[in-house]
Protein backbone atom coordinates (compact mmCIF):
# COMPACT_ATOMS: atom_id res chain seq x y z
CA UNK A 1 0.00 0.00 0.00
CA UNK A 2 1.29 3.44 -0.74
CA UNK A 3 1.94 6.13 1.71
CA UNK A 4 -1.25 8.21 1.91
CA UNK A 5 -0.42 10.84 4.19
CA UNK A 6 0.98 13.98 2.38
CA UNK A 7 4.13 15.28 2.66
CA UNK A 8 3.23 18.53 3.76
CA UNK A 9 1.21 17.10 6.92
CA UNK A 10 4.25 14.73 6.91
CA UNK A 11 6.99 17.35 7.22
CA UNK A 12 5.07 19.54 9.61
CA UNK A 13 6.46 19.61 12.90
CA UNK A 14 4.15 18.04 15.65
CA UNK A 15 3.95 19.91 18.72
CA UNK A 16 7.28 20.34 21.07
CA UNK A 17 5.82 18.83 23.97
CA UNK A 18 4.17 15.23 23.56
CA UNK A 19 6.12 13.44 25.62
CA UNK A 20 5.73 15.64 28.53
CA UNK A 21 1.99 15.66 28.08
CA UNK A 22 2.16 11.81 28.27
CA UNK A 23 4.12 12.07 32.06
CA UNK A 24 1.32 14.57 32.96
CA UNK A 25 -1.29 12.09 32.59
CA UNK A 26 0.28 9.67 34.57
CA UNK A 27 -0.06 11.62 37.70
CA UNK A 28 -1.78 12.48 40.44
CA UNK A 29 -2.24 15.88 42.28
CA UNK A 30 -0.99 17.86 39.78
CA UNK A 31 -1.68 21.94 39.42
CA UNK A 32 -1.42 22.87 36.00
CA UNK A 33 -0.19 26.09 35.32
CA UNK A 34 0.15 24.62 31.85
CA UNK A 35 -3.91 25.91 30.59
CA UNK A 36 -3.90 28.37 28.46
CA UNK A 37 -7.62 29.66 29.13
CA UNK A 38 -9.78 31.42 31.41
CA UNK A 39 -10.46 29.64 35.06
CA UNK A 40 -13.97 31.66 34.97
CA UNK A 41 -17.41 29.67 33.52
CA UNK A 42 -18.45 32.11 30.84
CA UNK A 43 -20.27 34.67 32.51
CA UNK A 44 -24.05 32.89 33.32
CA UNK A 45 -25.58 35.48 30.93
CA UNK A 46 -24.52 34.69 27.75
CA UNK A 47 -24.73 31.04 28.13
CA UNK A 48 -28.57 31.81 28.84
CA UNK A 49 -28.70 33.61 25.62
CA UNK A 50 -27.04 30.91 23.81
CA UNK A 51 -29.78 28.31 25.49
CA UNK A 52 -32.96 30.94 24.74
CA UNK A 53 -31.54 30.80 20.73
CA UNK A 54 -31.23 26.72 20.73
CA UNK A 55 -34.95 26.98 22.91
CA UNK A 56 -36.26 29.58 19.63
CA UNK A 57 -34.78 27.10 17.16
CA UNK A 58 -32.29 29.87 15.87
CA UNK A 59 -30.03 26.80 14.72
CA UNK A 60 -29.64 27.22 10.61
CA UNK A 61 -26.62 28.62 9.38
CA UNK A 62 -25.78 32.20 9.37
CA UNK A 63 -24.68 34.66 6.58
CA UNK A 64 -20.87 33.65 5.89
CA UNK A 65 -19.63 36.56 7.49
CA UNK A 66 -21.88 36.15 10.22
CA UNK A 67 -24.75 37.52 11.73
CA UNK A 68 -25.24 41.13 11.03
CA UNK A 69 -26.42 42.33 14.31
CA UNK A 70 -23.20 40.94 15.90
CA UNK A 71 -20.92 42.53 13.35
CA UNK A 72 -22.79 45.79 13.76
CA UNK A 73 -22.25 45.17 17.39
CA UNK A 74 -18.47 44.68 17.44
CA UNK A 75 -18.10 47.37 14.77
CA UNK A 76 -19.35 49.97 17.18
CA UNK A 77 -17.08 48.24 20.20
CA UNK A 78 -14.33 48.15 18.69
CA UNK A 79 -14.61 51.47 17.38
CA UNK A 80 -15.30 52.28 20.98
CA UNK A 81 -12.66 50.57 22.73
CA UNK A 82 -9.86 51.15 20.23
CA UNK A 83 -10.95 53.75 18.08
CA UNK A 84 -10.31 51.40 14.71
CA UNK A 85 -13.30 51.53 12.49
CA UNK A 86 -14.51 48.75 9.80
CA UNK A 87 -17.63 48.58 7.67
CA UNK A 88 -19.35 45.86 9.12
CA UNK A 89 -20.87 44.23 5.72
CA UNK A 90 -17.79 44.69 3.65
CA UNK A 91 -14.64 44.19 6.28
CA UNK A 92 -15.28 42.00 8.97
CA UNK A 93 -15.65 37.88 9.59
CA UNK A 94 -17.15 36.33 12.29
CA UNK A 95 -15.13 33.01 11.95
CA UNK A 96 -14.79 29.39 14.44
CA UNK A 97 -12.36 30.56 17.01
CA UNK A 98 -9.18 33.13 16.44
CA UNK A 99 -7.91 29.65 15.51
CA UNK A 100 -9.49 29.88 12.07
CA UNK A 101 -9.15 33.38 11.59
CA UNK A 102 -5.53 32.95 11.46
CA UNK A 103 -5.50 30.46 9.08
CA UNK A 104 -7.73 31.86 6.47
CA UNK A 105 -5.76 35.20 7.12
CA UNK A 106 -2.89 33.67 6.37
CA UNK A 107 -3.74 31.99 3.44
CA UNK A 108 -5.60 34.65 2.23
CA UNK A 109 -1.81 37.06 2.05
CA UNK A 110 0.76 34.58 1.80
CA UNK A 111 2.01 32.78 -1.46
CA UNK A 112 3.84 30.07 -1.70
CA UNK A 113 8.00 31.17 -0.99
CA UNK A 114 6.63 34.31 0.80
CA UNK A 115 8.68 35.35 3.88
CA UNK A 116 6.81 36.01 6.62
CA UNK A 117 8.28 37.26 9.99
CA UNK A 118 6.79 35.78 13.30
CA UNK A 119 7.11 37.05 16.71
CA UNK A 120 9.05 34.62 18.66
CA UNK A 121 8.46 33.50 21.24
CA UNK A 122 4.30 32.60 19.87
CA UNK A 123 1.47 30.62 19.71
CA UNK A 124 2.26 27.52 18.42
CA UNK A 125 0.50 27.49 15.27
CA UNK A 126 2.11 30.90 13.73
CA UNK A 127 4.69 28.89 12.37
CA UNK A 128 3.13 26.04 11.19
CA UNK A 129 -0.09 28.10 9.81
CA UNK A 130 2.62 29.99 7.62
CA UNK A 131 4.03 26.56 6.38
CA UNK A 132 0.48 24.84 5.81
CA UNK A 133 0.21 27.91 3.45
CA UNK A 134 3.75 27.21 1.85
CA UNK A 135 5.25 30.39 2.67
CA UNK A 136 8.52 30.71 4.93
CA UNK A 137 8.21 30.94 8.39
CA UNK A 138 11.30 33.62 10.01
CA UNK A 139 11.38 34.02 13.65
CA UNK A 140 11.54 37.43 15.21
CA UNK A 141 13.69 37.62 18.30
CA UNK A 142 11.75 39.24 21.32
CA UNK A 143 13.62 39.38 24.66
CA UNK A 144 13.33 39.72 28.20
CA UNK A 145 15.36 42.45 28.23
CA UNK A 146 12.76 44.37 26.00
CA UNK A 147 10.28 43.27 28.13
CA UNK A 148 9.42 40.94 25.27
CA UNK A 149 8.49 43.43 23.16
CA UNK A 150 9.23 43.29 18.68
CA UNK A 151 12.03 46.87 18.86
CA UNK A 152 12.55 48.53 15.61
CA UNK A 153 16.46 46.88 15.23
CA UNK A 154 15.02 44.08 15.49
CA UNK A 155 12.69 44.20 13.40
CA UNK A 156 15.41 45.93 10.96
CA UNK A 157 17.58 42.96 11.37
CA UNK A 158 15.45 40.40 10.42
CA UNK A 159 13.14 41.87 7.31
CA UNK A 160 14.36 41.07 4.30
CA UNK A 161 13.46 42.29 0.36
CA UNK A 162 11.30 38.76 0.64
CA UNK A 163 9.58 39.92 3.65
CA UNK A 164 5.80 40.89 3.01
CA UNK A 165 4.15 39.66 6.29
CA UNK A 166 4.84 40.31 9.87
CA UNK A 167 2.57 38.47 12.20
CA UNK A 168 2.31 39.49 15.77
CA UNK A 169 0.44 38.61 19.04
CA UNK A 170 0.38 41.12 21.75
CA UNK A 171 -0.40 41.15 24.50
CA UNK A 172 1.91 38.22 24.05
CA UNK A 173 1.70 34.65 24.74
CA UNK A 174 3.71 33.17 25.73
CA UNK A 175 5.36 36.14 27.35
CA UNK A 176 2.17 38.48 28.44
CA UNK A 177 4.65 41.10 26.53
CA UNK A 178 2.36 44.41 25.42
CA UNK A 179 2.82 46.70 22.29
CA UNK A 180 2.10 50.00 23.67
CA UNK A 181 0.90 52.98 21.45
CA UNK A 182 5.10 54.36 21.50
CA UNK A 183 6.28 50.79 20.58
CA UNK A 184 3.85 50.39 17.87
CA UNK A 185 4.62 54.22 15.83
CA UNK A 186 8.46 52.83 16.32
CA UNK A 187 7.85 49.87 14.01
CA UNK A 188 5.12 51.79 11.63
CA UNK A 189 7.85 52.99 9.86
CA UNK A 190 9.59 50.34 8.89
CA UNK A 191 6.45 48.20 7.84
CA UNK A 192 5.39 51.14 5.67
CA UNK A 193 8.89 51.46 4.01
CA UNK A 194 8.87 47.75 3.65
CA UNK A 195 5.37 47.55 1.98
CA UNK A 196 4.36 44.83 5.16
CA UNK A 197 1.19 43.50 5.68
CA UNK A 198 0.59 43.14 9.46
CA UNK A 199 -1.05 40.25 11.02
CA UNK A 200 -2.05 41.32 14.71
CA UNK A 201 -3.63 38.93 16.62
CA UNK A 202 -5.33 40.50 19.20
CA UNK A 203 -7.43 38.24 21.05
CA UNK A 204 -5.53 38.85 24.73
CA UNK A 205 -6.26 42.96 23.89
CA UNK A 206 -8.60 42.99 26.47
CA UNK A 207 -6.68 41.84 29.20
CA UNK A 208 -4.18 44.45 29.17
CA UNK A 209 -3.30 45.58 32.94
CA UNK A 210 -1.57 48.15 32.75
CA UNK A 211 -3.50 51.34 30.77
CA UNK A 212 -5.16 50.35 27.69
CA UNK A 213 -4.44 48.02 24.75
CA UNK A 214 -3.55 50.21 21.74
CA UNK A 215 -4.69 47.76 18.40
CA UNK A 216 -2.28 48.26 15.47
CA UNK A 217 -4.53 49.65 12.90
CA UNK A 218 -5.51 52.59 15.01
CA UNK A 219 -1.48 53.84 14.29
CA UNK A 220 -1.05 56.12 11.48
CA UNK A 221 -0.33 54.54 8.34
CA UNK A 222 -1.17 50.95 9.91
CA UNK A 223 -4.81 50.49 8.85
CA UNK A 224 -4.78 49.75 5.28
CA UNK A 225 -1.55 47.37 5.88
CA UNK A 226 -3.20 45.33 9.04
CA UNK A 227 -5.16 42.45 9.47
CA UNK A 228 -7.13 42.47 13.08
CA UNK A 229 -7.65 39.06 14.25
CA UNK A 230 -9.51 39.15 17.61
CA UNK A 231 -12.60 36.84 19.71
CA UNK A 232 -14.26 36.45 22.52
CA UNK A 233 -12.03 33.34 23.88
CA UNK A 234 -9.82 34.97 26.56
CA UNK A 235 -12.14 38.14 27.23
CA UNK A 236 -15.53 36.35 28.10
CA UNK A 237 -14.48 33.34 29.43
CA UNK A 238 -16.00 31.50 26.04
CA UNK A 239 -12.59 29.19 25.02
CA UNK A 240 -15.01 26.23 23.82
CA UNK A 241 -17.32 28.28 22.06
CA UNK A 242 -15.15 28.67 19.39
CA UNK A 243 -15.86 32.24 18.01
CA UNK A 244 -13.30 35.25 16.85
CA UNK A 245 -13.19 37.42 14.10
CA UNK A 246 -10.98 38.77 11.07
CA UNK A 247 -11.39 42.80 10.00
CA UNK A 248 -9.26 43.75 7.53
CA UNK A 249 -9.60 46.50 4.29
CA UNK A 250 -12.08 45.52 2.02
CA UNK A 251 -9.74 43.77 -0.64
CA UNK A 252 -8.15 41.18 1.96
CA UNK A 253 -11.41 40.56 3.62
CA UNK A 254 -12.94 39.06 0.23
CA UNK A 255 -10.48 36.94 -0.09
CA UNK A 256 -10.69 35.75 3.43
CA UNK A 257 -14.37 35.25 2.61
CA UNK A 258 -13.78 33.09 0.03
CA UNK A 259 -11.83 31.11 1.81
CA UNK A 260 -13.64 31.24 4.76
CA UNK A 261 -16.68 30.29 3.00
CA UNK A 262 -15.34 26.79 1.29
CA UNK A 263 -13.91 25.68 4.50
CA UNK A 264 -16.02 26.80 7.21
CA UNK A 265 -19.26 28.43 5.71
CA UNK A 266 -20.12 30.10 8.59
CA UNK A 267 -19.03 30.38 12.59
CA UNK A 268 -20.93 28.20 15.12
CA UNK A 269 -24.50 30.10 15.15
CA UNK A 270 -25.45 29.35 18.85
CA UNK A 271 -21.61 30.82 19.77
CA UNK A 272 -22.62 34.09 18.09
CA UNK A 273 -25.92 34.38 20.04
CA UNK A 274 -23.48 34.11 22.99
CA UNK A 275 -21.17 36.61 21.33
CA UNK A 276 -24.31 39.32 20.78
CA UNK A 277 -24.94 38.96 24.58
CA UNK A 278 -21.47 38.97 25.37
CA UNK A 279 -21.12 42.55 23.83
CA UNK A 280 -24.66 43.82 25.13
CA UNK A 281 -24.50 42.75 28.71
CA UNK A 282 -20.96 41.50 29.25
CA UNK A 283 -19.10 44.79 30.24
CA UNK A 284 -19.03 44.17 33.62
CA UNK A 285 -18.15 40.66 34.29
CA UNK A 286 -15.45 40.86 31.81
CA UNK A 287 -14.22 43.82 33.67
CA UNK A 288 -14.39 41.66 37.15
CA UNK A 289 -12.47 39.21 35.81
CA UNK A 290 -9.89 41.41 34.42
CA UNK A 291 -9.15 42.83 37.94
CA UNK A 292 -9.16 39.34 39.20
CA UNK A 293 -6.43 38.50 36.65
CA UNK A 294 -4.59 41.30 37.72
CA UNK A 295 -4.34 40.90 41.00
CA UNK A 296 -3.56 37.06 40.85
CA UNK A 297 -0.10 38.34 38.14
CA UNK A 298 0.93 41.10 41.19
CA UNK A 299 0.58 37.91 43.86
CA UNK A 300 2.05 35.27 41.35
CA UNK A 301 4.85 37.73 39.76
CA UNK A 302 5.79 38.46 43.14
CA UNK A 303 5.66 35.10 44.35
CA UNK A 304 8.09 33.32 41.40
CA UNK A 305 10.70 36.41 41.92
CA UNK A 306 10.36 35.75 45.92
CA UNK A 307 11.75 32.36 45.39
CA UNK A 308 14.50 33.09 42.92
CA UNK A 309 12.81 33.15 39.58
CA UNK A 310 13.27 36.62 37.87
CA UNK A 311 10.24 37.32 36.32
CA UNK A 312 9.41 40.82 34.42
CA UNK A 313 6.03 41.94 35.35
CA UNK A 314 3.67 41.24 32.32
CA UNK A 315 1.38 43.60 31.08
CA UNK A 316 -1.18 41.65 29.57
CA UNK A 317 -2.37 38.29 29.21
CA UNK A 318 -2.69 35.78 31.69
CA UNK A 319 1.12 34.53 31.72
CA UNK A 320 3.92 35.36 33.59
CA UNK A 321 7.30 34.09 31.72
CA UNK A 322 10.11 33.45 34.97
CA UNK A 323 13.54 32.96 33.41
CA UNK A 324 15.12 29.69 34.80
CA UNK A 325 18.62 30.16 33.76
CA UNK A 326 19.36 30.43 37.41
CA UNK A 327 18.89 26.92 38.55
CA UNK A 328 21.28 25.57 35.82
CA UNK A 329 18.54 23.46 33.73
CA UNK A 330 17.19 23.83 30.50
CA UNK A 331 13.81 25.27 30.33
CA UNK A 332 12.46 21.03 29.29
CA UNK A 333 14.65 19.70 32.20
CA UNK A 334 13.28 21.91 34.56
CA UNK A 335 9.62 21.36 33.42
CA UNK A 336 10.10 18.17 33.83
CA UNK A 337 11.76 17.56 36.96
CA UNK A 338 9.27 20.11 38.56
CA UNK A 339 6.69 18.34 37.36
CA UNK A 340 8.23 14.72 38.55
CA UNK A 341 9.25 16.29 41.77
CA UNK A 342 6.57 18.75 43.13
CA UNK A 343 4.06 18.22 40.69
CA UNK A 344 3.28 21.71 39.62
CA UNK A 345 3.01 21.80 35.39
CA UNK A 346 3.86 24.47 33.54
CA UNK A 347 5.30 24.73 29.98
CA UNK A 348 8.81 25.12 28.49
CA UNK A 349 9.62 28.14 27.34
CA UNK A 350 11.21 26.55 23.67
CA UNK A 351 7.78 25.34 23.02
CA UNK A 352 6.71 28.72 22.07
CA UNK A 353 10.23 29.14 19.71
CA UNK A 354 14.00 29.69 19.90
CA UNK A 355 13.38 33.14 22.05
CA UNK A 356 11.70 31.25 24.51
CA UNK A 357 14.81 29.61 25.60
CA UNK A 358 15.57 29.35 29.32
CA UNK A 359 11.81 30.36 30.41
CA UNK A 360 8.89 28.57 31.17
CA UNK A 361 5.16 29.57 30.59
CA UNK A 362 2.96 29.92 33.91
CA UNK A 363 -0.68 30.76 33.70
CA UNK A 364 -2.30 32.22 36.24
CA UNK A 365 -5.62 31.95 35.20
CA UNK A 366 -5.86 29.49 38.17
CA UNK A 367 -7.44 29.81 41.19
CA UNK A 368 -5.97 31.72 44.20
CA UNK A 369 -5.49 28.92 46.58
CA UNK A 370 -3.64 26.53 43.91
CA UNK A 371 -1.92 29.79 42.48
CA UNK A 372 0.10 30.35 45.99
CA UNK A 373 0.66 26.94 46.98
CA UNK A 374 1.97 26.39 43.05
CA UNK A 375 4.62 29.23 44.11
CA UNK A 376 5.38 27.34 47.50
CA UNK A 377 5.78 24.06 45.56
CA UNK A 378 8.35 26.02 43.06
CA UNK A 379 9.95 27.01 45.61
CA UNK A 380 11.02 24.38 47.39
CA UNK A 381 11.71 22.80 44.23
CA UNK A 382 14.29 25.59 43.27
CA UNK A 383 15.59 25.65 46.93
CA UNK A 384 16.20 21.93 46.46
CA UNK A 385 18.14 22.52 43.33
CA UNK A 386 20.49 24.72 45.21
CA UNK A 387 21.31 22.35 47.98
CA UNK B 1 -14.86 54.73 51.36
CA UNK B 2 -13.08 54.71 47.96
CA UNK B 3 -12.28 52.25 45.17
CA UNK B 4 -9.31 50.43 47.38
CA UNK B 5 -11.81 50.00 50.27
CA UNK B 6 -14.26 48.59 47.91
CA UNK B 7 -11.95 45.92 46.91
CA UNK B 8 -10.40 45.42 50.42
CA UNK B 9 -13.96 44.70 51.46
CA UNK B 10 -14.89 42.49 48.75
CA UNK B 11 -11.73 40.25 49.21
CA UNK B 12 -12.47 39.90 52.67
CA UNK B 13 -16.14 39.05 51.97
CA UNK B 14 -14.42 36.31 49.60
CA UNK B 15 -11.72 35.45 52.10
CA UNK B 16 -11.90 36.04 55.65
CA UNK B 17 -8.13 34.71 56.56
CA UNK B 18 -6.92 36.72 53.35
CA UNK B 19 -3.56 38.51 54.46
CA UNK B 20 -3.00 42.15 54.59
CA UNK B 21 0.75 41.78 52.71
CA UNK B 22 -1.53 39.71 49.94
CA UNK B 23 -4.07 42.00 49.55
CA UNK B 24 -1.12 45.12 49.67
CA UNK B 25 0.70 42.97 46.63
CA UNK B 26 -2.90 42.34 44.71
CA UNK B 27 -3.82 46.59 44.90
CA UNK B 28 0.06 47.65 44.69
CA UNK B 29 0.00 49.72 47.81
CA UNK B 30 1.92 48.80 51.09
CA UNK B 31 0.91 46.66 53.93
CA UNK B 32 0.54 49.49 56.64
CA UNK B 33 -1.89 50.93 54.52
CA UNK B 34 -3.89 47.52 54.09
CA UNK B 35 -3.47 47.13 57.85
CA UNK B 36 -4.73 50.84 58.31
CA UNK B 37 -7.93 50.63 55.81
CA UNK B 38 -9.09 48.01 57.49
CA UNK B 39 -9.30 49.10 60.89
CA UNK B 40 -10.94 52.38 59.89
CA UNK B 41 -13.66 50.28 58.16
CA UNK B 42 -13.60 48.32 61.39
CA UNK B 43 -13.94 51.49 63.24
CA UNK B 44 -16.94 52.97 61.11
CA UNK B 45 -18.86 50.29 62.00
CA UNK B 46 -18.31 49.39 57.91
CA UNK B 47 -16.25 45.82 58.27
CA UNK B 48 -18.79 44.11 60.75
CA UNK B 49 -17.03 40.62 61.36
CA UNK B 50 -15.31 38.37 58.91
CA UNK B 51 -16.46 34.78 59.36
CA UNK B 52 -16.33 31.41 57.41
CA UNK B 53 -19.26 29.48 54.94
CA UNK B 54 -19.70 25.93 56.38
CA UNK B 55 -21.42 23.38 54.86
CA UNK B 56 -22.39 21.19 57.77
CA UNK B 57 -24.04 18.68 55.75
CA UNK B 58 -20.64 17.80 54.15
CA UNK B 59 -19.18 17.05 57.59
CA UNK B 60 -22.17 15.15 58.11
CA UNK B 61 -23.70 17.44 60.54
CA UNK B 62 -27.67 17.37 60.78
CA UNK B 63 -28.16 20.85 61.85
CA UNK B 64 -31.96 22.34 61.24
CA UNK B 65 -32.58 25.30 59.89
CA UNK B 66 -35.41 26.79 59.80
CA UNK B 67 -37.18 30.38 58.28
CA UNK B 68 -39.77 31.45 60.16
CA UNK B 69 -42.13 34.58 59.02
CA UNK B 70 -43.56 35.92 61.06
CA UNK B 71 -47.29 38.91 60.91
CA UNK B 72 -46.57 41.64 63.25
CA UNK B 73 -48.47 44.28 65.09
CA UNK B 74 -46.24 47.57 65.45
CA UNK B 75 -45.53 48.91 68.52
CA UNK B 76 -46.91 53.15 69.10
CA UNK B 77 -43.77 55.19 68.20
CA UNK B 78 -41.96 52.01 67.49
CA UNK B 79 -43.04 50.19 64.73
CA UNK B 80 -41.12 46.89 64.34
CA UNK B 81 -38.04 47.86 65.79
CA UNK B 82 -38.87 46.53 69.77
CA UNK B 83 -39.97 43.17 68.35
CA UNK B 84 -36.85 43.11 65.84
CA UNK B 85 -34.48 43.73 68.72
CA UNK B 86 -36.04 41.26 70.85
CA UNK B 87 -36.22 38.49 68.87
CA UNK B 88 -32.11 39.38 67.99
CA UNK B 89 -31.24 39.01 71.23
CA UNK B 90 -31.61 34.89 70.52
CA UNK B 91 -28.10 33.63 69.74
CA UNK B 92 -30.29 30.98 68.00
CA UNK B 93 -31.13 34.08 65.76
CA UNK B 94 -29.31 33.71 62.56
CA UNK B 95 -30.78 36.69 60.35
CA UNK B 96 -34.00 38.95 60.57
CA UNK B 97 -36.01 40.79 57.71
CA UNK B 98 -38.10 43.26 57.67
CA UNK B 99 -39.79 42.71 54.69
CA UNK B 100 -43.15 43.90 52.12
CA UNK B 101 -45.83 41.52 51.56
CA UNK B 102 -48.12 39.25 53.85
CA UNK B 103 -45.22 38.82 56.22
CA UNK B 104 -43.47 41.30 58.17
CA UNK B 105 -40.62 39.38 59.13
CA UNK B 106 -38.57 36.68 58.00
CA UNK B 107 -36.05 35.03 60.68
CA UNK B 108 -34.12 32.03 60.41
CA UNK B 109 -33.03 30.14 62.89
CA UNK B 110 -30.38 27.76 63.55
CA UNK B 111 -30.45 24.32 66.00
CA UNK B 112 -29.24 20.59 66.23
CA UNK B 113 -32.69 19.29 66.07
CA UNK B 114 -36.35 19.62 64.93
CA UNK B 115 -37.26 19.33 68.46
CA UNK B 116 -35.10 22.45 69.66
CA UNK B 117 -36.01 24.56 67.15
CA UNK B 118 -39.77 23.85 67.66
CA UNK B 119 -39.53 24.36 71.10
CA UNK B 120 -37.72 27.66 70.34
CA UNK B 121 -40.28 29.14 68.18
CA UNK B 122 -42.87 28.08 70.27
CA UNK B 123 -42.05 29.32 73.49
CA UNK B 124 -39.62 32.03 72.68
CA UNK B 125 -40.93 33.99 69.59
CA UNK B 126 -45.10 33.33 69.43
CA UNK B 127 -45.12 34.20 72.65
CA UNK B 128 -43.86 37.65 72.08
CA UNK B 129 -46.94 40.14 72.80
CA UNK B 130 -47.60 41.63 69.29
CA UNK B 131 -46.32 38.44 67.06
CA UNK B 132 -50.17 37.54 65.33
CA UNK B 133 -49.50 34.77 63.32
CA UNK B 134 -46.01 32.40 62.67
CA UNK B 135 -45.28 30.43 59.34
CA UNK B 136 -42.52 27.86 59.93
CA UNK B 137 -40.82 26.64 56.70
CA UNK B 138 -37.52 23.94 57.11
CA UNK B 139 -35.29 24.43 54.85
CA UNK B 140 -34.06 20.81 52.85
CA UNK B 141 -31.25 21.94 50.73
CA UNK B 142 -28.85 25.31 50.96
CA UNK B 143 -27.61 25.77 47.16
CA UNK B 144 -25.89 29.16 47.68
CA UNK B 145 -24.74 30.65 50.89
CA UNK B 146 -23.00 34.28 50.62
CA UNK B 147 -21.84 33.60 47.01
CA UNK B 148 -20.91 30.67 47.20
CA UNK B 149 -22.57 27.67 45.20
CA UNK B 150 -23.11 24.93 48.02
CA UNK B 151 -24.15 21.78 45.71
CA UNK B 152 -21.40 22.42 42.70
CA UNK B 153 -18.08 20.47 43.13
CA UNK B 154 -14.96 22.74 43.36
CA UNK B 155 -13.52 21.96 39.97
CA UNK B 156 -14.44 21.06 37.01
CA UNK B 157 -12.71 19.10 33.93
CA UNK B 158 -10.18 20.93 32.26
CA UNK B 159 -7.08 20.38 29.68
CA UNK B 160 -4.29 20.25 31.74
CA UNK B 161 -2.02 21.92 29.20
CA UNK B 162 -3.32 23.90 25.99
CA UNK B 163 -1.73 26.40 24.48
Amino acid sequence: MRNFVSRMAAEIPPSGIRKFFDLLLTMDNVISLGVGEPDFDTPWNISQAAISSIEKGMTMYTSNRGLAELRELLAADLDHRYHTKYCPETEMIVTTGVSEALDVAVRAVVDPGDEVLVVDPCFVSYQPEVLMAGGRPKPLPCRAQDQFKITPEALMESVTPKTKVLMMNFPNNPTGGVMGESDLKAIADIVVDHDLLVLSDEVYGELTYDGHHVSTASIDGLWDRTITLNGFSKAYAMTGWRLGYICAPKEIADAALKIHQYVMMSAPTTAQFAAIEALKNGEEAKNEMVAEYRMRRNLFVKGLNDVGLPCHLPKGAFYAFPSIEGTGLTDEEFAEQLLKEQHVAVVPGSAFGESGRGHVRTCYAVDRAKLSEAVHRIGMFVASLHS
Amino acid sequence: MDEKDTVILRELQKNSRISARDIAVMLEVDEREVENRIAALHAAGILRRCTAVIDYSAAGVDEVAVILSLKITPERGLGYDGIAAQIARFPQVESILLLTGTYDLQVIIRGQSMAEVSRFVAEQIASIDGVRETMTQIVMRTYKEQGVEMSRPGSRDRQLITF
